[in-house]
Protein backbone atom coordinates (compact mmCIF):
# COMPACT_ATOMS: atom_id res chain seq x y z
CA UNK A 1 0.00 0.00 0.00
CA UNK A 2 0.98 3.51 -1.18
CA UNK A 3 0.96 5.53 2.19
CA UNK A 4 2.62 8.78 1.13
CA UNK A 5 -0.50 9.71 -1.33
CA UNK A 6 -2.60 9.00 1.49
CA UNK A 7 -0.95 10.83 4.20
CA UNK A 8 -0.29 13.90 2.19
CA UNK A 9 -4.14 13.88 1.24
CA UNK A 10 -4.96 13.54 4.67
CA UNK A 11 -6.42 16.75 6.31
CA UNK A 12 -4.12 16.44 9.96
CA UNK A 13 -0.98 15.09 8.06
CA UNK A 14 -1.11 17.24 4.77
CA UNK A 15 -0.10 19.53 7.31
CA UNK A 16 3.46 17.84 7.11
CA UNK A 17 6.19 18.36 4.73
CA UNK A 18 6.96 15.89 1.90
CA UNK A 19 9.89 14.87 3.57
CA UNK A 20 7.97 14.48 6.58
CA UNK A 21 5.36 12.55 5.22
CA UNK A 22 8.18 10.31 4.00
CA UNK A 23 9.55 9.58 7.22
CA UNK A 24 5.63 9.11 9.10
CA UNK A 25 5.08 6.31 5.93
CA UNK A 26 8.55 4.48 6.21
CA UNK A 27 7.74 4.39 10.06
CA UNK A 28 4.42 3.04 9.69
CA UNK A 29 3.02 -0.90 9.48
CA UNK A 30 -0.10 -1.70 8.07
CA UNK A 31 -2.10 -4.29 9.50
CA UNK A 32 -5.57 -5.70 7.92
CA UNK A 33 -7.99 -6.22 10.52
CA UNK A 34 -11.30 -8.95 10.98
CA UNK A 35 -14.20 -7.97 12.41
CA UNK A 36 -14.01 -7.60 16.10
CA UNK A 37 -9.95 -7.68 16.11
CA UNK A 38 -8.92 -5.00 18.71
CA UNK A 39 -6.94 -2.05 17.47
CA UNK A 40 -5.77 -1.23 20.85
CA UNK A 41 -7.16 -2.15 24.21
CA UNK A 42 -8.09 -0.31 27.18
CA UNK A 43 -5.82 -0.12 29.87
CA UNK A 44 -2.63 -1.15 27.93
CA UNK A 45 0.32 1.34 27.70
CA UNK A 46 0.08 3.96 24.66
CA UNK A 47 3.16 2.95 22.81
CA UNK A 48 1.47 3.66 18.89
CA UNK A 49 -1.29 5.85 17.46
CA UNK A 50 -2.94 4.77 14.36
CA UNK A 51 -4.90 5.78 11.35
CA UNK A 52 -7.89 3.49 9.77
CA UNK A 53 -8.26 3.63 6.66
CA UNK A 54 -10.62 0.99 5.64
CA UNK A 55 -13.40 -0.31 7.04
CA UNK A 56 -15.09 1.05 10.87
CA UNK A 57 -14.06 0.57 14.49
CA UNK A 58 -15.69 0.72 17.69
CA UNK A 59 -14.79 2.77 20.83
CA UNK A 60 -15.44 1.57 24.11
CA UNK A 61 -14.54 1.71 27.82
CA UNK A 62 -15.21 -0.38 30.66
CA UNK A 63 -18.13 0.84 33.01
CA UNK A 64 -17.19 0.46 36.99
CA UNK A 65 -19.93 -2.92 36.95
CA UNK A 66 -17.45 -3.97 33.69
CA UNK A 67 -20.22 -3.48 31.19
CA UNK A 68 -18.97 -2.51 28.27
CA UNK A 69 -19.87 1.21 27.10
CA UNK A 70 -19.81 2.21 23.75
CA UNK A 71 -18.08 5.63 23.53
CA UNK A 72 -18.13 6.32 19.60
CA UNK A 73 -17.80 4.78 16.14
CA UNK A 74 -14.57 6.05 13.64
CA UNK A 75 -15.06 5.81 10.34
CA UNK A 76 -11.49 5.62 7.29
CA UNK A 77 -9.83 9.01 8.33
CA UNK A 78 -10.08 8.84 11.93
CA UNK A 79 -6.36 9.38 13.27
CA UNK A 80 -6.50 7.98 16.86
CA UNK A 81 -4.79 6.30 20.11
CA UNK A 82 -2.88 9.45 20.77
CA UNK A 83 -4.23 10.04 24.46
CA UNK A 84 -1.34 8.95 27.23
CA UNK A 85 1.20 8.75 24.12
CA UNK A 86 3.14 11.39 25.61
CA UNK A 87 3.89 9.21 28.24
CA UNK A 88 2.50 6.07 27.15
CA UNK A 89 0.15 5.85 30.07
CA UNK A 90 -2.81 3.49 29.51
CA UNK A 91 -4.79 3.49 27.10
CA UNK A 92 -8.85 5.13 28.08
CA UNK A 93 -10.63 2.72 25.61
CA UNK A 94 -10.50 -0.47 23.91
CA UNK A 95 -10.72 0.10 19.68
CA UNK A 96 -11.77 -2.99 17.88
CA UNK A 97 -13.29 -3.14 14.13
CA UNK A 98 -16.61 -3.58 13.55
CA UNK A 99 -15.65 -5.17 9.40
CA UNK A 100 -12.84 -5.97 7.96
CA UNK A 101 -10.81 -3.06 7.59
CA UNK A 102 -7.13 -1.68 7.14
CA UNK A 103 -5.32 0.40 10.19
CA UNK A 104 -2.10 2.25 9.97
CA UNK A 105 0.06 1.71 12.78
CA UNK A 106 2.75 4.16 13.80
CA UNK A 107 5.36 3.67 16.75
CA UNK A 108 5.02 6.56 19.62
CA UNK A 109 8.71 7.18 19.44
CA UNK A 110 8.40 9.21 16.38
CA UNK A 111 7.63 11.83 19.08
CA UNK A 112 10.82 11.26 21.01
CA UNK A 113 13.72 12.36 18.31
CA UNK A 114 15.88 15.09 19.95
CA UNK A 115 14.44 18.55 19.25
CA UNK A 116 17.71 20.07 18.17
CA UNK A 117 19.04 17.13 16.02
CA UNK A 118 17.41 17.10 12.35
CA UNK A 119 14.36 15.52 13.29
CA UNK A 120 13.62 18.92 15.54
CA UNK A 121 10.81 20.02 13.37
CA UNK A 122 9.85 16.66 12.65
CA UNK A 123 9.14 16.23 16.03
CA UNK A 124 7.60 19.51 16.57
CA UNK A 125 5.03 19.00 13.23
CA UNK A 126 4.19 15.99 14.40
CA UNK A 127 3.22 16.76 17.77
CA UNK A 128 1.46 19.97 16.46
CA UNK A 129 -0.81 17.28 13.87
CA UNK A 130 -1.12 15.25 17.68
CA UNK A 131 -2.46 17.90 19.64
CA UNK A 132 -5.08 19.42 16.78
CA UNK A 133 -6.13 15.58 16.36
CA UNK A 134 -6.79 15.32 20.38
CA UNK A 135 -9.00 18.66 20.21
CA UNK A 136 -11.07 16.86 18.23
CA UNK A 137 -11.55 13.96 19.92
CA UNK A 138 -12.04 16.18 23.13
CA UNK A 139 -14.80 17.99 21.16
CA UNK A 140 -15.96 14.50 20.50
CA UNK A 141 -16.04 13.42 23.92
CA UNK A 142 -17.84 16.28 25.00
CA UNK A 143 -20.57 15.40 22.36
CA UNK A 144 -21.10 12.17 23.03
CA UNK A 145 -21.23 13.11 27.08
CA UNK A 146 -24.27 15.49 26.06
CA UNK A 147 -25.94 12.88 24.06
CA UNK A 148 -25.70 10.81 26.88
CA UNK A 149 -26.62 13.13 29.60
CA UNK A 150 -29.66 13.81 27.12
CA UNK A 151 -30.75 10.30 26.39
CA UNK A 152 -30.91 9.54 30.41
CA UNK A 153 -32.61 13.03 31.07
CA UNK A 154 -35.26 11.83 28.55
CA UNK A 155 -36.03 8.72 30.20
CA UNK A 156 -35.74 9.70 33.48
CA UNK A 157 -38.36 12.32 32.15
CA UNK A 158 -40.85 9.50 30.90
CA UNK A 159 -40.54 8.02 33.86
CA UNK A 160 -41.44 10.75 35.84
CA UNK A 161 -44.26 11.84 33.58
CA UNK A 162 -45.53 8.20 33.30
CA UNK A 163 -45.68 7.92 36.86
CA UNK A 164 -47.73 11.23 37.21
CA UNK A 165 -45.14 12.85 39.55
CA UNK A 166 -43.29 15.47 37.26
CA UNK A 167 -42.83 18.42 39.64
CA UNK A 168 -45.65 16.94 41.76
CA UNK A 169 -48.69 17.28 38.96
CA UNK A 170 -50.70 14.54 37.83
CA UNK A 171 -50.43 14.08 34.33
CA UNK A 172 -53.44 15.26 32.37
CA UNK A 173 -55.73 12.26 30.22
CA UNK A 174 -55.31 11.55 26.60
CA UNK B 1 9.48 30.84 38.27
CA UNK B 2 9.72 28.56 41.00
CA UNK B 3 5.79 28.90 41.73
CA UNK B 4 5.48 28.15 37.88
CA UNK B 5 7.81 24.79 38.23
CA UNK B 6 6.23 23.94 41.13
CA UNK B 7 2.58 23.61 39.34
CA UNK B 8 4.17 22.64 36.13
CA UNK B 9 6.65 19.57 37.30
CA UNK B 10 7.14 18.16 34.29
CA UNK B 11 9.35 21.62 32.85
CA UNK B 12 12.07 20.23 35.25
CA UNK B 13 12.97 18.08 32.52
CA UNK B 14 14.26 20.62 30.53
CA UNK B 15 17.94 21.65 31.53
CA UNK B 16 18.66 24.67 33.56
CA UNK B 17 19.44 27.03 30.37
CA UNK B 18 16.60 25.81 28.27
CA UNK B 19 14.28 26.67 31.54
CA UNK B 20 15.80 30.09 31.74
CA UNK B 21 15.53 30.74 28.20
CA UNK B 22 11.46 29.58 28.31
CA UNK B 23 10.61 31.42 31.19
CA UNK B 24 12.65 34.83 29.97
CA UNK B 25 10.23 34.24 26.31
CA UNK B 26 6.72 34.69 28.68
CA UNK B 27 5.43 36.86 30.71
CA UNK B 28 3.62 36.57 34.08
CA UNK B 29 0.41 37.89 34.60
CA UNK B 30 -1.75 38.70 37.46
CA UNK B 31 -5.80 38.96 36.39
CA UNK B 32 -8.52 40.44 39.08
CA UNK B 33 -11.33 38.21 39.73
CA UNK B 34 -14.32 38.70 37.13
CA UNK B 35 -11.32 40.02 34.36
CA UNK B 36 -11.94 38.96 30.72
CA UNK B 37 -8.88 36.75 29.50
CA UNK B 38 -9.75 36.54 26.29
CA UNK B 39 -13.58 36.82 24.63
CA UNK B 40 -14.88 34.59 22.36
CA UNK B 41 -14.29 35.46 18.74
CA UNK B 42 -11.05 36.67 19.56
CA UNK B 43 -8.00 36.37 17.59
CA UNK B 44 -5.69 33.88 18.82
CA UNK B 45 -2.60 36.02 20.93
CA UNK B 46 -1.93 33.61 23.79
CA UNK B 47 -2.11 30.47 25.66
CA UNK B 48 -1.59 31.31 29.49
CA UNK B 49 -0.33 28.32 31.82
CA UNK B 50 -2.24 28.96 35.54
CA UNK B 51 0.39 29.14 38.32
CA UNK B 52 -2.54 30.03 40.86
CA UNK B 53 -6.24 31.29 40.98
CA UNK B 54 -9.21 29.88 38.46
CA UNK B 55 -10.72 30.80 34.95
CA UNK B 56 -13.97 29.65 34.02
CA UNK B 57 -14.19 29.02 30.10
CA UNK B 58 -17.36 30.03 29.07
CA UNK B 59 -19.40 30.11 25.90
CA UNK B 60 -22.07 32.38 24.40
CA UNK B 61 -25.72 31.25 23.22
CA UNK B 62 -28.24 32.94 20.60
CA UNK B 63 -29.72 34.20 23.59
CA UNK B 64 -27.20 36.24 25.00
CA UNK B 65 -26.54 34.14 27.89
CA UNK B 66 -23.12 32.76 28.87
CA UNK B 67 -22.27 29.18 29.67
CA UNK B 68 -19.58 27.73 31.58
CA UNK B 69 -17.95 24.77 30.07
CA UNK B 70 -15.63 24.39 32.67
CA UNK B 71 -13.00 25.64 35.31
CA UNK B 72 -9.26 25.18 34.99
CA UNK B 73 -6.90 26.15 37.62
CA UNK B 74 -3.07 25.60 38.84
CA UNK B 75 -1.46 23.41 36.48
CA UNK B 76 -3.85 23.65 33.92
CA UNK B 77 -3.34 25.63 30.43
CA UNK B 78 -6.32 27.65 29.07
CA UNK B 79 -5.95 28.93 25.53
CA UNK B 80 -3.55 26.06 24.30
CA UNK B 81 -5.13 26.06 20.97
CA UNK B 82 -4.64 29.27 20.21
CA UNK B 83 -0.66 28.65 19.39
CA UNK B 84 -1.51 25.60 17.19
CA UNK B 85 -4.56 25.81 15.28
CA UNK B 86 -5.07 29.93 14.73
CA UNK B 87 -8.83 29.83 14.60
CA UNK B 88 -10.41 32.68 16.59
CA UNK B 89 -11.59 31.76 20.08
CA UNK B 90 -14.01 28.94 20.42
CA UNK B 91 -14.50 30.19 24.01
CA UNK B 92 -14.40 32.62 26.31
CA UNK B 93 -12.12 32.43 29.24
CA UNK B 94 -13.18 34.64 32.28
CA UNK B 95 -10.90 34.79 35.70
CA UNK B 96 -13.17 33.19 38.92
CA UNK B 97 -10.73 33.74 41.45
CA UNK B 98 -7.42 36.27 41.50
CA UNK B 99 -5.09 34.52 38.49
CA UNK B 100 -0.90 34.38 38.79
CA UNK B 101 -0.24 33.01 34.81
CA UNK B 102 2.23 32.71 32.84
CA UNK B 103 1.30 33.66 29.24
CA UNK B 104 3.24 32.41 26.06
CA UNK B 105 2.26 34.61 23.09
CA UNK B 106 1.86 32.73 19.63
CA UNK B 107 5.01 35.20 18.27
CA UNK B 108 6.87 33.63 21.31
CA UNK B 109 5.89 30.21 20.04
CA UNK B 110 6.63 30.27 16.63
CA UNK B 111 10.12 31.25 17.35
CA UNK B 112 10.72 28.86 19.55
CA UNK B 113 9.21 26.13 16.99
CA UNK B 114 11.73 28.00 14.56
CA UNK B 115 14.58 27.30 16.17
CA UNK B 116 13.48 23.70 17.37
CA UNK B 117 13.78 24.84 21.35
CA UNK B 118 13.22 22.23 23.51
CA UNK B 119 10.68 24.88 25.14
CA UNK B 120 8.45 23.92 22.48
CA UNK B 121 8.61 20.27 22.61
CA UNK B 122 8.05 20.81 26.11
CA UNK B 123 4.77 22.94 25.46
CA UNK B 124 3.27 20.95 23.12
CA UNK B 125 3.86 17.76 25.55
CA UNK B 126 2.02 19.58 28.18
CA UNK B 127 -0.99 20.46 26.29
CA UNK B 128 -1.02 16.77 24.77
CA UNK B 129 -0.92 15.89 28.78
CA UNK B 130 -3.72 17.56 29.79
CA UNK B 131 -5.97 17.10 26.53
CA UNK B 132 -5.52 13.51 27.35
CA UNK B 133 -6.77 14.05 30.82
CA UNK B 134 -9.54 15.75 29.72
CA UNK B 135 -10.63 12.72 27.38
CA UNK B 136 -9.93 9.85 29.68
CA UNK B 137 -12.16 12.18 32.56
CA UNK B 138 -14.82 12.84 29.77
CA UNK B 139 -14.85 9.37 28.75
CA UNK B 140 -15.01 8.25 32.57
CA UNK B 141 -17.80 10.19 32.90
CA UNK B 142 -19.95 9.24 29.96
CA UNK B 143 -19.80 5.74 30.67
CA UNK B 144 -20.67 6.44 34.54
CA UNK B 145 -23.74 8.20 33.38
CA UNK B 146 -25.90 5.20 33.41
CA UNK B 147 -25.04 4.17 37.10
CA UNK B 148 -24.82 7.89 38.27
CA UNK B 149 -27.30 9.90 36.49
CA UNK B 150 -26.91 12.95 39.01
CA UNK B 151 -23.90 13.94 36.82
CA UNK B 152 -26.47 14.77 34.16
CA UNK B 153 -26.77 17.93 36.51
CA UNK B 154 -24.27 19.93 35.47
CA UNK B 155 -23.46 19.27 31.91
CA UNK B 156 -20.94 22.15 30.62
CA UNK B 157 -24.01 23.00 27.84
CA UNK B 158 -27.29 23.89 28.42
CA UNK B 159 -28.37 21.19 25.55
CA UNK B 160 -29.09 19.16 28.48
CA UNK B 161 -31.20 19.15 31.21
CA UNK B 162 -33.02 22.35 32.03
CA UNK B 163 -34.30 22.79 27.93
CA UNK B 164 -35.58 19.55 27.92
CA UNK B 165 -37.53 20.22 31.18
CA UNK B 166 -38.39 24.01 29.91
CA UNK B 167 -39.60 22.42 26.41
CA UNK B 168 -41.72 19.61 28.35
CA UNK B 169 -43.19 21.89 30.73
CA UNK B 170 -44.13 24.46 28.04
CA UNK B 171 -45.80 21.34 25.58
CA UNK B 172 -47.89 20.76 28.41
CA UNK B 173 -49.22 23.93 29.50
CA UNK B 174 -50.61 24.84 25.81
CA UNK B 175 -47.36 27.21 25.77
Amino acid sequence: MELGPLLESHALTARLKPEHVQKLASAARVRTLVPGEAICREGLPATTFFLLIEGNARVTRTAPRGRQEVLGLLRPGSLFGLVGIGDRSGRPATVASTEPGVVVEFPGDLLDGDPRSVEGHFVIALREILALALDLQLRAANQQLLMRADELTERSLDDEWDAGTHGGWKQPAT
Amino acid sequence: MQDFVRAFPSVKALDGADLKALFAATTSVRELENSLLFDEGDLPSAAYFIVSGRVRVERNLESGRRVPLGRLGRGHVVGEMSLIAGHPRSAAAVVEEDLAALRIDVDTYESLRAECHPGAIWLLGEIERRMSQRITATYDRTVRLRDEPDLAEDMPTDTAVPKRWYERWVGWLGG
